[in-house]
């Protein structure tokens, strides 16, 4: 396998409206055929960044560069939207078009595009090709999105929080063909608020909070440097768990309904745990280790949750 | 340009797809025609205006036989009779009457009559009925028809011979409101469906955000506004076909049958360019779509009326016929009945240039003004 290539290349950009700094000298790259998300919550500056790289909206400071093309330099404009395909946020298309029109509209715009039918086929709604738009699902509808911006056969995808507002189901269905774009080697730039999203689907991620990027690296490692510590549950522990537990442990908690919570904090608090546990002969019904989640790592970041991308 | 093309069929797909909107164009100003040509179609006239120059005299009297049909009309109450003495001349009064109709008794009527009563071989005599014959609806035709033929009857019982007879006589073409109300309608119809359609086409597209994913394609700012531009002119050429047509549908109570000249194409062609131009700058501006519809609405309707679609400038007071001087419409219209009834090819091709112009103006702005990609 070659070595991965830089596709998107972003250098201390800013973006100025006013007296509001909605990018704030940001600097990130995305690898050729990764998913790479652009975290945070609504208003932190995701649109805005993904809108200059996609050529809609002029920096007005700093540098980026798709595809090696230079999103400042008017001669590369075209270049780059040739080459690139976007959903944007709360995308739409013609409503009283078919599936299969509006692909055909939408190829027929570019030089070089895919067939309609191929197109239905990877988001794979065959049995919706001779359907209005309108007349879909919100998931289904995302997913003509999707397809729309394959049309022009791109490189690069951006995917501008694809999955808002959809139940769960219609979000994994979203995320499938997402899975499957990565599989064919597309790269795929996406911005979410949703902390599963990134963990599930994404190689890189940048979390932006106010216009500022506050940690960035693989889902996994964001994970174990700010997720906090991994948990010990010891279900039914009670009392005589909680006693013993803290002798040995720093943070121990006991829950109303019996389960002992334990911080571990080193790799060895585990084994004492257990070697406590069973010295004092100690019942309980069962114990588990609970992970950090992408959450933990916000809302160690921010401080705050994201409930529906607002901070809470 | 094959962008245009694409965007200006997904257009057409929408409007035929949408039924409502097949509704409104079509059906409109059929609606519009019906209702307006039925009420002024005959307006002004509760009677109807009945010219009677009757030539059979006796000493300078009426003859007994032409007195007596002269009584039989006015008895029926249906026209208002205005007698025209045998020494005017008849075309001289016709030329000055807002409906010219007009009945001659020739002299020798009596004495023909009485000829025919008792020799039935001897033809008929006639009178001569001399009207405006492009007013199919004219209800006087079949009045005097009937008086006379009662009047036959009573002269010779029992017998189903005609001893008068009409001739009809195509005389002066009358002023008629449906025939300065028809372009008006044409011109009405290219300005609400152009301004109105572009503005609601933009704040639709807009708000829903079909526009923000165009403009991340090759489609640019020009090829959307022509397509737009290009789709309402559509609209606006087949409602004008519609109404045209309707005037040329014999039975039709708004028999006008205006003249396609090349000013009027010419002219059809920039008020289509021209006011959806108006509506891509007016979108701009309000992008909130119920607001976008109402200031639409608050342009399009008081244009409406200020530019001589329903009443001719002329009747207006001074400070409305200044304001009519600043509004596209006025150049649309007045050209429109210059090309299409009045015949007047100077003024016609005046005001085809102005509107030209105007058109150019508009969608260069229009185009200007567009915002596509955000700065």
């Amino acid at each position: 396998m070659p070595a991965k290539e830089t596709v998107i290349e972003v250098n201390s950009l800013v973006k100025k409206y006013g007296a509001l700094t909605a990018v704030d000298n940001i600097s990130f790259k995305v690898k050729s055929g990764e998913i790479f998300a652009f975290c945070g919550p609504n208003g932190a500056g995701k649109t805005t960044t993904v809108e200059m790289l996609e050529c809609l909206r002029v920096p007005t400071s700093g540098s980026a560069k798709v595809l090696g093309l230079d999103i400042s330099k008017r001669s590369d404009l075209s270049k780059i939207r040739s080459r690139i395909g976007v959903l944007p946020q709360e995308f739409n298309t013609f409503e009283l078009l078919t599936v299969r029109e509006s692909l055909k509209f939408f190829g027929g715009v570019f030089d070089k595009h895919l067939d309609a039918d191929e197109l239905i086929k990877i988001i794979d709604m065959e049995e919706y090709s001779n359907i209005l738009y309108k007349n879909l699902s919100g998931g289904l509808k995302q997913r003509v999105g999707v397809a729309i911006s394959l049309v022009n056969d791109p490189e690069v995808i951006f995917l501008d929080e694809p999955t808002t507002g959809l139940d769960p189901k219609a979000r994994r269905g979203v995320w499938e063909v997402l899975q499957d774009l990565k599989k064919s080697g597309k790269t795929v730039f996406l911005t979410t608020h949703y902390m599963d999203e990134v963990e599930t689907l994404a190689d890189n991620v940048a979390v932006i909070l106010s216009g500022k990027i506050v940690a960035e690296g693989t889902p996994r490692r964001l994970i174990s440097k700010y997720g906090g510590h991994q948990t010990l549950v010891v279900e039914g522990g009670g009392e005589s768990t909680y006693k013993v537990l803290k002798n040995r442990m720093k943070d121990v908690e006991l829950e109303p309904n019996g389960d002992v919570l334990a911080k571990i904090h080193s790799k060895s608090d585990l084994s004492d745990a257990f070697t406590a546990l069973n010295e004092n002969k100690v019942d309980y019904d069962r114990f588990s280790v609970r992970g950090a989640t992408f959450d933990d790592v916000f809302l160690n970041l921010s401080g705050k949750k994201i409930v529906e991308g607002k901070l809470e | 340009m094959r962008n245009i093309v694409n965007i200006v069929k997904v257009f057409v797909k929408h409007w035929y797809r949408r039924k409502s909107t097949i509704f409104w164009t079509i059906l409109f100003p059929i609606m519009l025609m019906t209702i307006f040509g039925s009420i002024f179609s005959n307006m002004g006239e509760s009677k109807l205006t009945l010219y009677i120059q009757n030539q059979d005299r006796d000493n300078g009297e009426y003859t007994g036989l032409s007195q007596a049909l002269m009584d039989a009309l006015n008895s029926t109450d249906a026209f208002d009779i205005h007698e025209v003495d045998a020494s005017q001349n008849l075309d001289e009064v016709l030329k000055e009457a807002s409906n010219p109709r007009a009945l001659i008794i020739p002299q020798g009527f009596s004495q023909e009559i009485q000829d025919a009563l008792y020799n039935k071989d001897s033809p008929a005599t006639q009178v001569i009925l001399r009207r405006d014959v492009s007013q199919i609806s004219d209800p006087a035709p079949g009045i005097i028809n009937t008086v006379i033929r009662q009047f036959s009857t009573h002269l010779i019982v029992g017998d189903t011979r005609e001893v008068v007879t009409i001739e009809e006589e195509a005389g002066e073409s009358g002023f008629r409101y449906i025939d300065f109300f028809l372009p008006g309608v044409i011109g009405m119809t290219v300005m609400t469906t152009g301004l109105m359609g572009a503005v609601s086409i933009n704040t639709e597209y807009r708000i829903n955000g079909v526009l923000r994913k165009l403009a991340t394609t090759p489609i640019s700012k020009l090829d959307w506004v022509l397509a737009v531009v290009l789709y309402e002119m559509l609209i606006a050429f087949l409602a004008a076909g519609i109404i045209i047509g309707l005037g040329y549908l014999p039975i039709s109570i708004f028999n006008v049958q205006v003249s396609l000249t090349l000013p009027a194409v010419l002219l059809l062609f920039a008020g289509a360019f021209a006011f959806p131009g108006m509506g891509m700058i007016l979108a701009r501006f309000v992008r909130d779509p119920t607001a976008a519809d109402a200031s639409a609405n608050a342009i399009a309707f008081p244009m409406m009326f200020l530019s001589g679609t329903f009443f001719p400038i002329e009747m207006y007071p001074d400070f409305l016929k200044s304001v009519a001087q600043i509004l596209p419409l006025t150049y649309f219209n007045n050209g429109l009945r210059a090309a299409m009834v009045d015949n007047q090819p100077d003024i016609a091709i005046t005001n085809t240039i102005i509107v030209v112009i105007l058109a150019v103006i508009f969608i260069v702005i229009g185009t200007l003004v567009t915002s596509w990609r955000e700065k």
